[in-house]
This record gives structure tokens, C-alpha cells and sequence, in this order.
């Protein structure tokens, strides 16, 4: 492995990026770019937390793959090494000034890679786990949704959503999955979910690595599974479950009848601001004066095509407004959100990179001086939760912060 | 050439030595269309005592030495033609001090443009540079390659808000320029002692020394901007107009100003206008980014306006609203170097040249276009206290043209010093004519063998 090469007809998926290879200025704004009135100030977390070498940024991948594409061999264990630590976060994807698309560059990469054995063992590990437990982490499946024991449908009402946690709620943050359940039953939206032996993984984690036969089974199994429980609409907690329904699947199952998906936020910004909702603030834990919100980036950030067109920071913002809650940052420092390194294989693939990012965007949310660090992404919280230390504030899912801090009464 | 021990040299240091064939990809070239190296090393210093251990290194391997910020310039000047180490400045990113008292700020060359209008800007202060890489352009790497360049109307060059440098000379002596050179009294004077050491290494593309600090004079930020628009019916009387506004300081208030071909007014105008006539569009159009006090700015507005007038020219508000006000006002000159490339990749030649040679610089244009239809053609002046500057702008598809773009690119810059447009971002992309400039050259050079005898920083750019 260690010497074997690749060349350019190693590129299959990536070809469809050519027309970016030869198009990039190499202006850097993917690497280091300072444009303070949009809330940029760095660009890529790999680069400030795994390397500062340039071949792991946005503008290195598309030289690596210009590269290969102009016929160079090079060191097959280093384009998968340099592919495999990009968090696809997107964030270069945003900073580009002439839209190229670095991240999606990189996932096609991935699948080459993947195509050719060519994916680290720690992606391969990820896919296995989800095959034998149906997540990421190979988590037993028994203990997915034991956080919704005693939780039972009404069976004389029909519902009107099946809600899906996504992994990282059921085991990383349950707490939100929980409340989740709890705001939406208050808000008067009846939703029912799936028994704990056919929901599982949507693929995500394996879409993002590049292993998208697996991902392909895998959404071939939940599809079915949602066929068979008879919803027409689904609500994920999981941002980045919500790009596998929404995208991933019309893209790679060819299921042209996709299932209308969406994230819950969008149904309770509606309803605690519009329909009534009443939700007042706890005496025995009254909410602190101001809370951070860390803008995921599969909801926040265009490449990942998730809440980025429906404004998810404005709906965070206007559901937390409407307790009269401070909210810091403002939504318009999403778009350029450094990633906490949760996603894109990250954490299974260099956990300690991933380690550094969360330990470098908690300080970033720390300086902001907030009572609680929220987000909407299950994902980002949990990963948030395990790497904090002490001084930080803590994290909650948004659901779970509003459950906490809130009661709705009427 | 033996390998340099560049790992033996900096063990204990935290610089980041890459010698991985992917990780010096990265390292082969800028934005140019200047043809590019192949680094046998790339270091990613953060101090000047590092650069002096890589230039240690580098002379006893007797290996060539490029000096790299952000990479982004567009006249070759990184590129490691001749292989060697490319010294990477951009961790060294510190704003080292902003002095109230002395008027200036003192910035490592890694720090970004970006970056420091915004530590500037909360302090009320700005510097008189635009800085058309903006975001990510590094300061150290603008003022070594673009020294000569774009100022502003109001402070004229880049390099003429430069107070002095901190260099490392090919042999690892520190210099400090200006007043600076007197131990312990710092940079507060550019002119002092003697002949000015500072402009040896404004646009000197890394030939003469590594930039390790610089002293920018900073500028009270204006509370006010507006934009204006002035159309005229050909590029004659527009540059008529633009000697008389110099001449008289009209542009006093003015922070940015650049000069539109018919054409570009035309299709921008027309694309987001279809309603207004065709024929009633100007033949040139200038637009001048105004800033300052509220009052002067209004009074200098009518008065630039009732100026026009006298030179059958006039406030022309549809690009203004369409382009211009845009471009300036969501601080998007940085967009403008967007713009550059979002059709595609594309060669910028930058030219200095007295106003009144502006409307000859647009006809070559034209007469470019005509003679290499295979790219798409652009030019655009860009204003100074005195003269203009000129880019000519010639798109072009890297996949299947590039060598045809160097060649249409080099014959451009051939045909640009025939009418007298002067080089100012010279690099690579101009070194074959440095011969053009007889005795400036050969004195250069002789100044180069003097510093670096053994021709190891930055050879090829400005063909030294």
C-alpha cells in the first residue's frame, strides 16, 4: 500500500468536477480568509487542527486531483490519507468567491478511493459497525431507543409525521430526542416512529466516506421500512440524516418518490411563534440570559443542501426570540461557522483531530460569554459534550435546552 | 544541487518542513498564467530566525529560494522555476503593534488584508492600500509583488504606504530601513540617513530579501462613503477630464477609482437595463469611491460633477447603481478579484502609465481582441494621485489553452511597452523584456550580484 500510486483514470466520480480543477486561481480564500463584516475569520478546520499543510485544504484537493487529472502519479496512501481528513464541512465551499466546490471534490474523491480499496481501516470500521449495530460508533442496537421506553402512540389517532431521531440523538444526545418528542406533542403534532428493530443508520456517515454501496443498503433498508410504516412525511433530528433524505437518496437510491423529509425546527418555529404554543419559563430552572448557538453545518452551510435554503439560523434564532432568549451569535456568522469536527468521518477516522476542533469551537462559543451552548444538530452537541472541559458552559440540543428551561402551559 | 538538511537545520524550531510530492503541489505556482515549478521543499516558517536557518540551509545546498505568502498573485513571482525551497510566510501573521503615537502599524508579512482592516477598523483606523486580494492576500507577499501598485487616489502607490521593512538579506544579515536602523528608535521615518533601502524591495518579487516585518502608516477610518458614477463619450475626454481632476487634487477624498471600457458598461448596463436606450450609453465610464467627512465629500461630489461637464461628460447613475455602488460598498473589491476569474481562469497584466496614454492603452485592447479571438479580452484602468494604472485582462480556459495563453499574454506585454505602459507587478510575466529598460536593468542587476551573488533568492523574477 505504502507504494503503491494512483493516476488519473483512478478518477471516476470526480470527473464531474473537472471543470473546477482548471478553474481554480488559487486565491486562498478557502485556506485563510479574514472578511470580517461576514462574519469570516478562518476558513478551514482541518488546516487550523490536523495540518497546516496546504494539500488538506479546499484548494489543496483540487490540485491533487488536478494533478492526477494531468496525468502525475502520485502516492496513493497520501491522496487517501489527505482525502480522509476533510470534515466536508463546506465552509471553503462558501468562501469561495467563484463557487467551486471543494467538499463535494473530495466526497466524489472518497467513493474513487473507496472503488479501488483505497479507504482507511478506521472507514471501513465505521461501515461495519453500522452493517452489524445500525450506527456509526457499533453501539448495541437494543439500547437505540431507551430513551423512549415508556413513550406509546395513541392508536386511535393517526400520525401525521414519523419522527427519526438519527444515531446521534438515540445514543449521543437521547436527552433531545426526548424533548424533541415532548415539544412536538405539545405543539399539538402528532408524530410516531419506527420500532427499534427497523429504524437504524439512513447511511450518512457512509455517503460522506465515500462507501456508497453500503450507504445504498442502507437506505434501501430504512426506505422500506418507512414504506412500511405507512408515513408520507418524516421529521429527522440529524442534520445530516435530513441531506441523506433530502438529497442523498434521490441522488445515489434513485428514489424518485422521496419522502418529504424535514428537521422539527421547522415545524416548531411555526408553532411556538404562530399557532400558540405557550411555553414559559421554568421558576425552578429559569433559562440563562443568553445562550451560543453552534450552527451546524449540514443545516447551515449551502453545499450540504439541508436547511441552508429555509434559513435554519433564523428558524434556531426565532424559536429561542420568541422565549426571549439572547441569542449570540447572530445568523448571519453561520454561514461561514467554523465545524466542530463531528462530521465527514472525522471523529471515527482522527478522533483527535475532531477532539481539537470541538475543544477550539467551545472556546470560540465560551468568549461569547453565553449561560448555554445550544444547536439543533444532535450530532454537534453530543460531540461538544464529549470533548468539553471544565469552564466551559454546557451543551444542550435546542429541544432539550427549551424542555429544561421551559413548560408549555394552555 | 545537493538537498538541503532542512530538517537537521530547524530541529527544535516549529517550523513545518513539507517535502511530500502532494503537499508541494500547493507550492508549483500562484494565479498567474506563468508556468510553474516543482519545489523540492516547501517550509512553513513562523519567526525570522527560521528564514535565516532555511536561507542557511539553502546556501550551503546551493538550493534557490521563493518566498511565498498566500500564493494568489498573478506574475509568477512564487513560482520556483528553478526549483529549490519555497519559504512559506503566511503563519508569520502577527499584527505586532498598532502605534497611536507614531501613526503606524507594524504587521508580520503572513498577516492578511483582511485581517487587518478589521483589527484596524475597531481602533477608528484604516490604511491608505486597496487591497484588490483582500481577504486573503497577505501583506507581506501584496507589498513584494505589488508594491508599485494600486494605491489609491488619495495615497497614491501601495509602496508609498510602506514606513519601513525588516528583511533578511541572501546572507542572513537582518536589515531594518529607515529610521529603523538606529537601534532601539524604530520605524517612524522612511527617508532617513541616506538613499531609501525601503523601495529596493517594493515589487521585488522576493529577489533582494524576505520581508519579515513591515511598517504601514495607518489613516483615520472615514465615517462616510459614497460612490459616483461619471460617464463620458470616449476614453479622450474621459482621460482629459481625469488629468484636469488630478492636476487640481479633485480627487482628494477619493479611495478608489477605476476607468470602464464602453463595452462592459454596455453589457453590464443593458443586462440589468433593458429598457434604456443603447445608443445613449457612454463611451467611458469612471467610477470614484468617495470617503471622508460628510460635508467634503458632498461638496467635492457637485463639484467633480459641474467638472465633467466642461469635458462633455456627466453623472451616469444606471452603472453606478448596477456595478459600481455594489462593488464598493459590499467592500467587494474583493469580489472585483472574484470577478477577475468567475468566468474562468484569466492572465492580469498591470501597467502604470501617464492619464493622457489611457485612451491609446484601451485601443490596444481592442486591437488584442481582434488578434487573438480565441480568449475573451478586458481592460480597466484604475486610478493614482497621478497617471493611471492599467490591467489588461485576457480570459482563458487552463484546460486546453494554456500555452496559447502565455504566448498571447507575453506578446501582450510586448505591445503594452510600445505605447508606453511601464510594468508594475513584474515577476515572471515581464522578465523576458526586462532588457527594455537598459541601465534601470543593468544597474538592478548589478545590485542584485551584490546582494546575492550566488543568485539564490527568487531567480527568474525580474529576470535577475
Amino acid at each position: 500500500m505504502a507504494t503503491a500510486t494512483v493516476k488519473g483514470s483512478f478518477l471516476a466520480a470526480a470527473r464531474q468536477f473537472t471543470e473546477n480543477l482548471y478553474h481554480c486561481s488559487r486565491c486562498n480564500y478557502c485556506v485563510e480568509a479574514s472578511w470580517e463584516e461576514k462574519g469570516l475569520r478562518h476558513v478551514c478546520p482541518t488546516l487550523l487542527h490536523h495540518s497546516p499543510a496546504l494539500s488538506y485544504s479546499g484548494k489543496g484537493y483540487l490540485a491533487t486531483a488536478r494533478a492526477l487529472a494531468d496525468g502525475e502519479e502520485l502516492s496513493a496512501a497520501t491522496v487517501a490519507d489527505r482525502v480522509f481528513a476533510c470534515t466536508t464541512c463546506g465552509n471553503c465551499e462558501e468562501a469561495c468567491p467563484i463557487g467551486l466546490q471543494p467538499a463535494q471534490l473530495v466526497k466524489a474523491m472518497r467513493a474513487d478511493l473507496v472503488e479501488h480499496g483505497l479507504a482507511p481501516d478506521s472507514a471501513l470500521e465505521l461501515a461495519a459497525n453500522i452493517a452489524s449495530t445500525g450506527n456509526p460508533d457499533g453501539l448495541p442496537a437494543a439500547e437505540r431507543y431507551t430513551w423512549a421506553d415508556e413513550l406509546r402512540a395513541d392508536p386511535g389517532v393517526a400520525p401525521e409525521f414519523l419522527y427519526l431521531p438519527g444515531c446521534a440523538a438515540c445514543y449521543g444526545k437521547p436527552a433531545e430526542a426526548r424533548a424533541t418528542v415532548d415539544l412536538l406533542t405539545a405543539a399539538g403534532v402528532r408524530v410516531a416512529m419506527l420500532t427499534r428493530d427497523r429504524d437504524r443508520c439512513c447511511g450518512a456517515p457512509l455517503f460522506e466516506t465515500g462507501q456508497l454501496a453500503a450507504g445504498r443498503r442502507q437506505g434501501i433498508a430504512l426506505l422500506e421500512a418507512i414504506r412500511d410504516s405507512g408515513a408520507s412525511a418524516i421529521l429527522t433530528s440529524g442534520g445530516e440524516c435530513l441531506e441523506s433524505l433530502r438529497h442523498h437518496y434521490p441522488q445515489y437510491l434513485q428514489a424518485t418518490d422521496a419522502i418529504a423529509a424535514m428537521h422539527p425546527l421547522e415545524l416548531l418555529a411555526d408553532r411556538i411563534s404562530t399557532h400558540g404554543v405557550k411555553l414559559v419559563a421554568r421558576k425552578d430552572s429559569p433559562p440563562p440570559a443568553a445562550v451560543a448557538m453552534l450552527d451546524s453545518c449540514h443545516l447551515s452551510k449551502k453545499g450540504h443542501g439541508g436547511l441552508a435554503e429555509t434559513g435554519y439560523p433564523r428558524l434556531a434564532r426565532t424559536i429561542l426570540a420568541a422565549l426571549e432568549c439572547r441569542v449570540v451569535p447572530n445568523e448571519s456568522a453561520a454561514r461561514f461557522a467554523l465545524c466542530c469536527g463531528a462530521a465527514g468521518g472525522m471523529a471515527q477516522i482522527h478522533p483527535d483531530s475532531a477532539r481539537r476542533m470541538a475543544l477550539g469551537k467551545l472556546e470560540s462559543l465560551r468568549e461569547l460569554g453565553a449561560g448555554a451552548i445550544v444547536s439543533a444538530s444532535p450530532l454537534c452537541a453530543s460531540h461538544l459534550e464529549r470533548s468539553r472541559e471544565g469552564g466551559t458552559p454546557p451543551v444542550y440540543g435546542l429541544c432539550e435546552f427549551i424542555t429544561i428551561h421551559f413548560e408549555a402551559r394552555g | 544541487m545537493e538537498k538541503p538538511s532542512l530538517a537537521s537545520e530547524l530541529a527544535g524550531t516549529a517550523a513545518v518542513v513539507l517535502e511530500d510530492q502532494i503537499d508541494l503541489l500547493n507550492y508549483r505556482r500562484d494565479a498567474s498564467v506563468c508556468a510553474a515549478g516543482d519545489p523540492a521543499a516547501a517550509v512553513l516558517v513562523n519567526s525570522a530566525e527560521e528564514i535565516v536557518r532555511v536561507v542557511k540551509a539553502a546556501r550551503e545546498a546551493d538550493q534557490p529560494v521563493y518566498i511565498r505568502g498566500a500564493g494568489s498573485t498573478y506574475a509568477g513571482g512564487a513560482n520556483p522555476t528553478r526549483g529549490g525551497i519555497v519559504i512559506d510566510v503566511s503563519p508569520m501573521n502577527r499584527i505586532v503593534e498598532i502605534d497611536r503615537g507614531r501613526g503606524l502599524v507594524i504587521v508580520e508579512p503572513g498577516v492578511t488584508y483582511g485581517e487587518l482592516l478589521a483589527v484596524l477598523g475597531r481602533d477608528g483606523l484604516t490604511i491608505g492600500i486597496v487591497p484588490l486580494t483582500g481577504a486573503s492576500g497577505t501583506i507581506g507577499g501584496a507589498i513584494a509583488s505589488h508594491g508599485l501598485g494600486t494605491g489609491s487616489p488619495k495615497y497614491q502607490s501601495t509602496g508609498d504606504e510602506v514606513a519601513g521593512l525588516e528583511v533578511i538579506l541572501p546572507d542572513g544579515e537582518l536589515l531594518r530601513t529607515g529610521s529603523a536602523a538606529l537601534a532601539g528608535a524604530g520605524f517612524f521615518q522612511r527617508y532617513a540617513i541616506g538613499p531609501d533601502l525601503t523601495g529596493l524591495f517594493l515589487g521585488a518579487n522576493g529577489t533582494l530579501g524576505v520581508i519579515t516585518k513591515l511598517a504601514l502608516w495607518v489613516h483615520p477610518l472615514p465615517p462616510h462613503q459614497e460612490t459616483l458614477t461619471l460617464g463620458f463619450s470616449d476614453y479622450a475626454a474621459g482621460a482629459r477630464f481625469t488629468a484636469h481632476a488630478q492636476l487640481h487634487e479633485m480627487f482628494r477624498n477619493v479611495w478608489y477609482g477605476a476607468g470602464y471600457e464602453d463595452k462592459a458598461v454596455a453589457a453590464r448596463v443593458s443586462a440589468a437595463r433593458p429598457d434604456l436606450d443603447g445608443n445613449s450609453m457612454p463611451g467611458f465610464c469612471l467610477g470614484l469611491d468617495l470617503r471622508g467627512d460628510p460635508r467634503e465629500v458632498a461638496a467635492d461630489r457637485l463639484r467633480l460633477i459641474d467638472q465633467a461637464s466642461r469635458f462633455a461628460g456627466g453623472e451616469f447613475a444606471p452603472f453606478d447603481e448596477i456595478f459600481f455602488s455594489k462593488l464598493r460598498r459590499d467592500f467587494s473589491f474583493w469580489y472585483g478579484y472574484a470577478g477577475y476569474f468567475s468566468r474562468s481562469m484569466c492572465a492580469l497584466l498591470m501597467t502604470s502609465m501617464p492619464t493622457e496614454t489611457s485612451p491609446r492603452f484601451f485601443a490596444l485592447v481592442d486591437r488584442m481582441r481582434a488578434l487573438h479571438p480565441d480568449f475573451v479580452w478586458a481592460g480597466g484602468t484604475v486610478l493614482c494621485r497621478r497617471g493611471v494604472h492599467g490591467a489588461v485582462i485576457m480570459f482563458y480556459d487552463e484546460q486546453h489553452q494554456w500555452p496559447a495563453a502565455q504566448a498571447a499574454a507575453s506578446a501582450t506585454c510586448a505591445e503594452l511597452l510600445e505605447i508606453g505602459c511601464v510594468p508594475y507587478k513584474v515577476g515572471k510575466m515581464w522578465a523576458p523584456l526586462m532588457d527594455r529598460f537598459g541601465s534601470y536593468y543593468r544597474t538592478l542587476r548589478a545590485l542584485k550580484r551584490s546582494f546575492d551573488p550566488k543568485s539564490l533568492f527568487g531567480p527568474d523574477n525580474l529576470a535577475l
